[in-house]
């Protein structure tokens, strides 16, 4: 069962690293973006 | 000297004299100091992360790493190259971009600016020196045995035309000429391993038939397909430590590819952050994608001849499996690898002697460039000469490449960042402690004098955990400076050009693309390994 969990880790780990950086860059939108935008208008 | 032989050497001597044109070729384009230390700072997706994926593979990827997997530990590398892989893309989250925003010409330069420090800037550009000297002169090493064994040439000769090479385009063209090159070798690699792989996978008995034949080869080293790999190959006697090898050398390498100079300074280069992250991004899914066709197809090797030489079995099918013409390219792509890294190793060195050891007076921009130049010339020299007197394949100077850097850096590069307490005498103590924690416990363990250093104890650890404790009493007693608050909080304010909506759209399509990516791999390793050798369905050939 082991080669189970590495097959869900090896291409889990491309998964979470799509994840991650979508998260923080949805973060750096809401902090950046907004008030660029708000300066902009 | 047989036909097919005059034709590898035809196509590698080819190959080589266009690596040095085109150096020459973009030298002459190089027009100021930022060109030739980060490339204008404009470099493309397609050009970062081909040197980055280049840099980081080298001969000792194509040769040592799937020697490795032959030898029965192709599910601990396949562990171990996603860690690594994942390093190109959060180090570049967490720590690449806010260097890019910098705006040096080097990390040691960088290290400097962010503590107010010009100890720390030099004592950084120390460590870079010895550690990627060491790196440099492994790799070429490697190199010159390649090119030994393809052409007949004594080693000497072979040190001097693979110096020859690298030094024509890193010296005159610096990143610009690298950066390039770089990614023309990433695509000779890429496209002779890919070209070669079905040659290589139905010689093999057919792909989609790998599984099958390899749990009927009576031949194939133990543990092979399990999930925690060959025992030995990992210095382990059970299947908890051979599967805790993979995970703690991935953990290294995903700090490595993270904050090394010669990675994470590549997002230096980058047009802009967004470009530096879809090139981790790209990176990471080669690191784990492509590394699985390499290490699964030289694996296979084992149905066709189980006694070859397990660092030289890639080389032996490229020399004997597949047509003449795509073994001659495939031998080319791994000639490529070790003279990208290489060029890239010694542009590292001589930029940080130049710009971070020395204390050199420019009258102006021309006059750096000139001086820069001069120095690629006399540190690349030293760099010959060592591999002449045959350094590189001393084994305790391969003990201070590459991962020392990481395991003194890894600490400053995340705290400069991310820490409000870190000070320039902590990050000072940090790497110091973390560079001879790393060099005793390596030296300590190479020399047999222990054998805890290993696990969670492997030297690279043992300096990383000296690191922490120093940058905390290094800190302690003290704040940091006006100076050294505001230049981080400048490193955590986007700049206005990064901010664009269509930029942002562009780089969430590349993490869509990785997700979708991830779940197609565990899709494929489930139906075509997991499964099937589990008994449970799937597909076995």
């Amino acid at each position: 069962m082991g080669e189970i969990i590495i097959s869900i880790a090896v291409g889990g780990g491309m998964l979470a690293v799509g994840l991650i950086i979508r998260l923080v860059l949805a973060k750096n939108w809401k902090q950046f973006g907004n008030s660029s935008e708000s300066q902009e208008n | 000297m047989d036909s097919g032989q005059i034709m590898r050497i035809v196509i590698n001597v080819v190959f080589i004299l266009a690596y040095v044109v085109i150096g020459v070729l973009v030298g002459k384009r190089v027009k100021s100091s930022a060109d030739y230390y980060v490339s204008g700072r404009n470099a493309g997706t397609l050009l970062i992360s081909g040197t980055l994926f280049a840099s980081m593979l080298s001969t000792g990827g194509f040769m040592g790493e799937t020697g490795w997997s032959y030898g029965g530990n192709f599910v601990n590398e396949m562990l171990l190259n996603m860690l690594c892989g994942a390093g190109f893309a959060i180090g570049c989250l967490f720590f690449g971009r806010y260097l890019r925003r910098a705006e040096t010409l080097t990390m040691p330069e960088y290290f400097g600016k962010r503590f107010n420090s010009r100890g720390m800037q030099r004592a950084s550009g120390i460590i870079v020196v010895i550690s990627i000297t060491a790196y440099l002169l492994a790799v070429n090493t490697g190199i010159g045995v390649l090119l030994t064994e393809l052409t007949g040439i004594p080693l000497w000769a072979c040190y001097i035309i693979s110096w020859v090479c690298f030094m024509s385009f890193s010296f005159y063209a610096g990143s610009k000429g690298v950066v390039l090159v770089d990614t023309i070798m990433f695509i000779v690699f890429l496209a002779g391993t890919l070209i070669a792989a079905p040659y290589l996978y139905q010689q093999e008995g057919g792909l989609s038939h790998l599984l099958y034949n390899l749990m009927n080869n009576p031949n194939i080293p133990q543990g092979l397909l399990d999930y925690h790999g060959n025992f030995a190959g990992a210095g382990a006697t059970g299947p908890f430590g051979a599967t805790l090898y993979g995970i703690t050398y991935g953990i290294v390498w995903f700090i490595v590819v993270g904050i090394s100079p010669w990675q994470a300074g590549r997002h230096m280069m980058a047009r802009t952050e967004h470009v530096a992250l879809r090139s981790g991004i790209i990176a990471c899914m080669l690191n784990t994608v492509f590394m699985f066709v390499l290490h699964s197809m030289t694996m296979g090797l084992l149905n066709v001849d189980a006694t070859l030489q397990p660092e030289h079995a890639l080389v032996w099918a490229f020399n004997h499996l597949v047509p003449t013409v795509i073994g001659a390219l495939g031998l080319a792509g791994i000639m490529a690898a070790g003279l990208s890294s290489a060029a890239t190793f010694l542009s590292v060195v001589s930029f940080s002697v130049t710009n971070d050891i020395l204390d050199l007076k420019f009258k102006d921009d021309a006059d750096q460039l000139r001086k820069s130049r001069m120095i690629a010339v006399v540190v690349g020299v030293i760099a010959l000469l060592l591999s002449l007197g045959n350094l590189g394949g001393i084994r305790v100077l391969t003990w201070l490449a590459s991962t020392l850097i990481a395991s003194s850096w890894c600490i400053i590069t995340f705290g400069g960042i991310w820490s409000k307490k870190l000070t320039a005498r902590g990050a000072l103590w940090s790497m110091i402690a973390g560079f001879c924690g790393f060099v005793i416990a390596k030296f300590m363990a190479g020399f047999g004098v222990t054998s805890i250093f290993s696990g969670f104890l492997d030297p690279f650890f043992v300096g990383l955990y000296l690191s922490i404790i120093f940058a905390v009493l290094g800190s302690s007693g003290q704040k940091p400076t006006t100076a050294e608050i505001e230049y981080r909080e400048f490193l955590h304010v986007m700049p206005d050009r990064e901010i664009d909506a269509r930029e942002f759209k562009i780089t969430y399509r590349y993490t869509n693309f990785i997700m979708v990516v991830g779940v197609l791999f565990i899709v494929f390793l489930l139906v075509f390994w997991a499964l099937p050798y589990n008994g449970l369905g799937g597909w076995l050939g």
